[in-house]
Formats: C-alpha cells, sequence, structure tokens
C-alpha cells in the first residue's frame, strides 16, 4: 500500500525538510509507525511516552477526522493521504 | 534567535488582536521556511499574517484560542512546494502581559514561533515572541525585529 503523509511546516525539520513522505502500511498506526522509524524525532513529537497520539496533533485520512473513524486502526488503502495538522490552541 | 516581521503584517496582527478584544485574537504568520528552522538561533522572517476567526467555544474566548485546524490544513495546501509555511502563529493576551502560559506550552509545535500581542482597554501595547524548545519544557523569547 502506497500512501503518502503530509507534514505540516512546523514538523519537516524532523524529516529532512520533506513535505511528503511515502510509507507502506495498512493502517493509519503501520503507515505512522513506518514514518516513525525512518525519522525517530517526529515520533517524539507526535507521541506520548506510552504511545498514544499527543492531544494537539491531528491526523485526517484525505479529509476524514482519524478520531471519527477507527483511530489508529482506521485502515488505509492504496493512494490515500495522511495528513497531519497541530492543533494550534493556548490562551491565558 | 530573532522573528523579522514586516510593519504591515505587525499592523494586521495588532488590528486584528485589538478587534477581538476582550476575546483573543489569532492567525497564522507565514513565510520562507529556514534551513535552520529546527535550530534554537535560527532567524525567521514574517511577511503575512493571516488573521483566522477564534475558534474556541464561546463561553473562554476571553482567555483560550483556537485555530481550526481543517483551516491550517488549507493554507498549508496551499502554500505546498512554494519554500514558504506558515512558520509561526500570533495570538493575544487581554490585558495580561505577553508571557506564554503553562497551557500555551502544553499546545505549542517546536520550531515555529509563538508571537503574544498584549492588549489593554482595546489597544496593543506590548508584544513578545517565543519558540519552544525541542524538548517541549519550557519557551525561550526571541527576539522581534520589526522592518518595512
Amino acid at each position: 500500500m502506497s500512501i503518502e503523509i503530509r507534514l505540516p511546516t512546523a514538523l519537516r525539520a524532523f524529516a529532512d525538510k520533506q513535505e511528503k513522505i511515502i510509507v507502506n502500511g495498512n493502517s493509519v498506526g503501520d503507515s505512522l509507525n513506518e514514518l516513525f522509524t525512518t525519522h525517530p524525532r517526529l515520533r517524539q513529537q507526535l507521541m506520548t511516552a506510552d504511545g498514544k497520539l499527543r492531544s494537539f496533533v491531528n491526523v485526517y485520512i484525505n479529509e476524514d477526522d482519524a478520531r471519527d473513524k477507527q483511530g489508529m486502526a482506521t485502515p488505509v488503502k492504496d493512494g490515500d493521504t495522511i495528513i497531519i495538522v497541530p492543533a494550534i490552541a493556548g490562551g491565558i | 534567535m530573532s522573528i523579522r516581521i514586516h510593519r504591515a503584517v505587525e499592523e494586521i496582527a495588532a488590528q486584528t488582536c485589538e478587534k477581538a478584544f476582550p476575546e483573543e485574537g489569532c492567525g497564522l504568520l507565514i513565510g520562507p521556511i529556514p534551513d535552520d528552522f529546527d535550530k534554537p538561533g535560527r532567524a525567521l522572517e514574517v511577511d503575512e499574517a493571516r488573521p483566522l476567526p477564534n475558534g474556541w467555544d464561546a463561553s473562554a474566548k476571553t482567555n483560550r484560542y483556537l485555530i481550526d485546524p481543517k483551516v491550517l490544513a488549507r493554507v498549508e495546501a496551499e502554500l505546498s512546494g512554494s519554500g514558504r509555511g506558515v512558520v509561526g502563529f500570533f495570538h493575544s493576551h487581554p490585558i495580561v502581559p505577553a508571557w506564554p502560559s503553562p497551557f500555551d506550552l502544553t499546545m505549542a509545535m517546536p520550531c515555529c514561533s509563538y508571537w503574544i500581542i498584549q492588549v489593554k482597554d482595546g489597544k496593543a501595547v506590548d508584544s513578545r515572541s517565543w519558540q519552544r524548545t525541542e524538548d517541549g519544557r519550557s519557551f525561550v523569547e526571541e527576539e522581534i525585529i520589526l522592518e518595512g
């Protein structure tokens, strides 16, 4: 399965400045694991120590939020795009 | 470590935050992506501010802001392949100083600049810019250089 992962500007420095990375995977989790194997600094930015996505990280499969599907277990198919988008928030 | 901001950009961001007062205003900072973006000493240039609605729940917009991730994804797609990107974010702190809060730190991404504008009585009175450390434990203040 050829899956394209798109990274936001903020994270590309941890992936050799690449914006789009092709991985193989049958699920969102598989695909991200391959990404993290190649670019381990990304894992530190996106995952907690116990292997969960950090709360401010959104993952979309094409246009759909992974949380509205099966999360990391969401199946992906050849040609799908996984888009990683930070939730930008803050305040006083 | 510095952030170079065009005066026109400063004006747009300040006006956005003043208009939002007493709620928090927010938006994207766009510019060339530096080769050393992840380095603590990097110099950033911002040539565009894109104000966005504060997407936080209406009951807490006076002390919280949220940028719609789908809007952010669209802008990133628009800038794809151009060498430019969303290199930072601005938001306001109504009344209180432009120092990042613990909540700001919890939600911050690496590399980017977080430009905070203090607004008092509807007027922007101070601003400071910050970069989160790679380990996520703190912010480091960066020099703001206004130009143009």
